[in-house]
């Protein structure tokens, strides 16, 4: 461990705090750019605070693009994409965690061995085969493959097995089937890991970019991501409004953040490390 | 470890023991039982994942092989998209920028998130979460807005970043338009947003490190410097390595943040393999071709990312 | 146990309903209305939009979904949206991209529900330069009209800058000595590329060729590397590089809009952006850098995308025809408000339009630089859209002074060869 005996007191604290606020500015700054007036923001000298505080570039980005209607769509595939995730995995994990059965463990390895394989790659063969199920510009296009990640298989199966086996034998014992035990046991103990893998899969889904560019052409089904590109060189928009639909689109998970920081932070840890 | 044997004092909640609950009457159902079970319930991941990851790379390889049209009339072409390809500078400039790219992106992320997480490690600090959330937010946006953003931040016009830089005497160089600084600065902007991941992964990695260890050596006269190179870096080195294996896989697939901020410019200075799969898709409509680098581009990711993860000795992390 | 076992069918039984709902194809409401997706924005989409809620109001029986959306994804979604078989029943393409997308385009004389002309009750002559909607001999759409580049001035900083602001250069010399003149003042002089973009360099490179009477294509061979074409580059990137008229990299809607630029060049479609600015602008032809005074254009087409097979089709392509015969009355609004000339005769020869702010400030002049010929458009070839691709890389680097002119023409045309010779 570093201990910079250097820093103590406030330079320790200016020089932590400093670095914060750095690594955070380009947020306050796009803060900053949404409310100002337009001859600032395109001013070639930076204007920190903002002489009036306007809310037209909001209103006008409403008028002109869907905003709205973005948010709601991007709600839909996370949402899907997380629910799914959570009712598949559970059962594969379960399968691959508490049920014995020959080559249970190859075949975990063989399946996560597909972390490695960059899905989104497979844009083009993708296209076709979601166009011939029928789901191209449906949200289950792009929910479905999000459902099935191997890092959510990865997350659940490490969890489950290392729970304790004590409750699930005496229920076994009382002949409960393997419904009754993942519903009455399994889950009620592993809500820590459905509320990490919830957190992670819902920020990786309304983040997703390139399949949803792909799948979702059409302009009323367009998520987030998606409609922010078209922002940009579109020719009736300009930075004020960029920077207020960024705004928009960041305001979620900012009032998330702020009120739940601590359960997303310590959720992500627990996506990312399982042992 | 599920165990087949159930423990001695594992008696039904009404106290009594069933008559065909034996411990053997029990093992031999579940040998039975479980083969069918275990794959019925795996069944739907395998469908979702068979269907959305497995099949498309078969498909996108037959692809590859027409010269393909949706409207109607695929004619099957052989290796001739593939030859066509090797045989055009802009591929292997393509790849060529990918890996350039994943060169930089990976000590950046990986630099950056172990260097928060080592700056944070125990740290008695009034407001340590803030400032943690602080450096973990941007994971939270959009690839979008980062890229919008980022490009207006870089704007050699109304950008702070070249202002202050100039203001300093420093001297901006075009961030995005220059064919040299192109690549590191979207990296760079990338590892802006995604070092809050690995540093949050790193802390809890950091973390797992047993105190003592750090105590006894305090005590055998090791100063911080000696402590990291000794006793973090090696018991992190698992895990750090793991790290670049997946921030490669994820660098060299990269499209979101080049598409929105320099569309692969200037000139295709920064167009990656991603983009140009993209591009040859959806802007020339050569669906055959694009299969082709896609296929291409996966065989790279996958094959590379086996290797390391063997050489490395990394197969106890996905254990 | 029992309420928990409710819950999840409960649950269940929504979800299940919820993805159906979800499934199920979000936006085509009625099967009468039909879809129109254009790749317009800013005062062109304002224009349609105005357009379409009239057509509405004075027929109920044409219900029109109308959308409209960002340039660059615009093409990939109609090829695509065809491809799914949900295309939309109308679309707009650009002379440029056109032949790229011809293969999911109808006939407008033979589509499902007949002949559109027909039912639109119009023929190829009611249109100027009908010739531009025929590829390989068949209209693969209907004319709508002609744009292009000229280049818009700042009138307060001519005056700053002791320039005349009702005379617009038009000489090379005089622009270049206006040029001079706006430094002093420390403003930017000149931007010939909208927001800077890489297509939108290459077409400026375009407007300075065929000025200096260079030549774009010869048939099926690039005829742009010669010493004309090297000059009009070369003038070009002196612009940024040498002269300081700019700078490479920068948005020169950004610096125009922010009262920092004098000149600009972009294109008819800007007058509304102009005007909401409220700057003080003129709008005028560019100069004769060499020989004559040009710019580069283009035309819009109004296309029907392929449908798939179905009874619902042919009543969709009726209501088509029915929306287009209405619109045909519009095209002067068309080009009042979207900025561009009207290709349909009875619209640009209307005299309301002469009238109107937009005649006076951008379109009068906009419109007899199309009638003269001034406004020229790339030449019609299936594979222009990739020829396009292929050199905008070289154009860019020579702009941006990591590729020597000469260099970047030379690969250009490697480039181009590759891209028409490939089958």
């Amino acid at each position: 461990m570093m201990t910079l005996g250097v820093l103590k007191g406030p330079v320790k604290y200016a020089v932590y705090y400093g670095l914060a606020i750095v690594w955070i500015v380009p947020v306050i700054w796009m803060v900053a750019t949404a409310v100002k007036p337009t001859p600032e923001v395109m001013s070639f000298t930076p204007h920190w605070l903002p002489s009036a505080i306007t809310l037209d570039h909001f209103r006008t980005l409403l008028d002109k693009r869907p905003f709205f209607l973005w948010l709601f769509n991007s709600f839909q595939v996370a949402f899907w994409a997380t629910v799914i995730t959570v009712v598949v995995t559970t059962f594969a994990a379960y399968s691959l965690s508490r049920l014995k059965w020959r080559g249970r463990d190859a075949l975990f390895l063989l399946l996560l061995a597909g972390m490695f394989i960059p899905w989104e790659i497979n844009a083009i063969p993708l296209f076709f085969i979601v166009k011939k199920i029928g789901l191209l510009n449906t949200f289950a296009g792009v929910f479905l493959p999000l459902s099935a990640l191997p890092i959510s298989l990865f997350l659940l199966r490490q969890f489950f097995i290392n729970l304790p086996t004590d409750l699930e034998d005496a229920a076994r014992l009382d002949g409960c089937g393997h419904f009754r035990i993942l519903w009455h046991v399994i889950i009620p103990v592993s809500l820590p890991a459905y509320g990490a893998l919830a957190i992670f899969i819902f920020i990786f889904a309304w983040n997703e970019f390139f399949w949803s560019l792909v799948a979702l052409q059409r302009s009323d089904v367009r998520t987030i991501p998606i409609g922010l590109k078209t922002l940009v060189a579109a020719s009736d928009i300009q930075y004020d409004l960029m920077m207020a639909g960024s705004f928009m689109a960041t305001l979620p998970a900012l009032i998330v953040f702020l009120i739940f920081r601590r359960h997303v932070i310590s959720g992500i840890s627990m996506a990312g490390v399982q042992r | 470890m599920s165990t087949a044997i159930p423990s001695a004092n594992a008696v039904s909640r009404s106290g009594k023991v069933r008559p065909d609950s034996t411990p053997a009457a029990a093992q031999k159902r579940w040998i039975q039982d479980d083969a069918v079970v275990g794959l019925l319930f795996l069944l739907p991941y395998l469908v979702l994942w068979g269907l959305f990851a497995v099949l498309p790379i078969g498909y996108g390889f037959y692809i590859s092989l027409h010269r393909w049209n949706p409207i109607g009339g695929s004619k099957f072409i052989g290796f001739e998209n593939y030859t066509q390809l090797f045989a055009v500078a802009r591929f292997w400039n393509a790849l060529k920028n990918t890996f350039v790219f994943a060169g930089c992106v990976i000590p950046l992320i990986l630099g950056l998130g172990l260097g928060f997480a080592l700056l944070l490690h125990r740290r008695s600090l009034r407001g340590a979460g803030l400032i943690e959330g602080a450096l973990f937010f941007p994971y939270l946006l959009n690839v979008s807005v980062v890229s919008i953003l980022w490009a207006f931040l870089l704007d050699p016009n109304v950008g702070i970043v070249p202002y202050y830089m100039r203001l300093l005497g420093l001297g901006s160089p075009d961030f995005l338009n220059s064919p040299v600084f192109v690549l590191p600065t979207i990296a760079f902007v990338t590892a802006w947003w995604l070092c809050g991941y690995r540093m949050v992964v790193f802390r809890a990695g950091l973390n797992a490190i047993p105190q003592e260890l750090y105590e006894s050596s305090a005590i055998d006269g090791a100063g911080p410097i000696r402590q990291f190179f000794s006793i973090t870096l090696p018991l992190m080195k698992p895990s750090i390595l793991f790290a670049a294996v997946l921030t490669l896989v994820g660098g060299l697939r990269t499209l979101g943040q080049v598409i929105i901020m320099t569309n692969g410019g200037p000139g295709t200075s920064s167009e990656v393999l991603a983009l140009y799969m993209y591009r040859l898709a959806f802007e020339s409509f050569n669906f055959g071709q694009a299969a082709a680098v896609g296929f291409i581009l996966f065989a790279i990711i996958f094959v590379l990312s086996m290797v390391l993860v063997r050489v490395l000795g990394l197969r106890s992390e996905l254990n | 146990m029992a309420s928990r076992r409710e819950f999840l069918q409960g649950m269940g039984g929504l979800g299940l309903a919820a993805m159906t709902n979800v499934l199920s194809n979000p936006a085509l409401a009625a099967p009468a209305k039909i879809w129109f997706n254009t790749l317009f924005h800013g005062g062109d989409a304002d224009a349609m939009e105005t357009i379409v809620k009239k057509i509405g109001a004075a027929d109920s029986n044409i219900q029109v979904d109308l959308t409209q959306g960002a340039w660059t994804e615009y093409y990939a979604q109609l090829y695509n949206s065809v491809v799914a078989e949900a295309a939309p029943q109308l679309g707009i393409v650009d002379d440029f991209r056109y032949e790229s997308v011809a293969q999911v385009l109808y006939d407008v004389t033979d589509t499902p529900a007949g002949n559109m002309l027909d039912r639109m009750g119009i023929k190829p002559g009611d249109f100027n330069q009908w010739g531009i909607s025929l590829v390989g001999g068949k209209p693969l759409g209907i004319p709508l009209d002609q744009n292009g580049f000229g280049i818009f001035y700042n009138k307060d900083i001519f005056k700053q800058a002791g320039l005349d602001p009702e005379k617009f250069p038009e000489t090379r010399d005089e622009f270049e000595n206006a040029c001079e003149a706006i430094k002093k003042i420390g403003k930017i002089p000149y931007h010939p590329a909208l927001s800077g973009e890489t297509r939108f360099i290459r077409r400026a490179w375009l407007g300075l060729l065929w000025g200096n009477n260079g030549k774009f294509l010869e048939g099926d061979k690039p005829a742009f590397n010669t010493d004309k074409g090297r000059e009009a580059l070369q003038y070009l990137v002196d612009g940024v590089l040498k002269r300081g008229w700019n700078k490479p990299g920068t948005n020169g809607n950004n610096q125009f809009l922010a009262g920092e630029l004098a000149m600009l060049q972009n294109g008819t479609w800007f007058y509304l952006t102009v005007e909401k600015a409220k700057l003080n602008y003129g709008c005028s032809m560019p100069p004769k850098f060499f020989e004559r005074r040009v710019a580069w254009g283009g035309y819009h087409l109004i296309v029907l995308p392929k449908q798939p097979d179905s009874k619902e089709t042919i009543a969709k392509l009726e209501t088509t025809a029915a929306f287009l015969k209405a619109f045909l009355p519009y095209t002067s609004l068309w080009g009042e408000m979207g900025g561009a000339v009207p290709l349909f005769k009875a619209g640009i020869d209307n005299p309301e339009l002469k009238q109107t702010n937009t005649w006076r400030k951008t379109l009068g002049m906009f419109a007899q630089a199309a009638a003269s010929g001034a406004m020229l458009a790339e030449p019609r070839h299936p594979k222009i859209t990739d020829v396009d691709l292929a050199i905008e890389p070289f154009t860019q680097q020579a702009y941006n002074g990591t590729m020597s002119v000469k260099d970047a023409l030379d690969q250009a045309e490697k480039a181009v060869d590759k891209v028409l010779s490939a089958s």
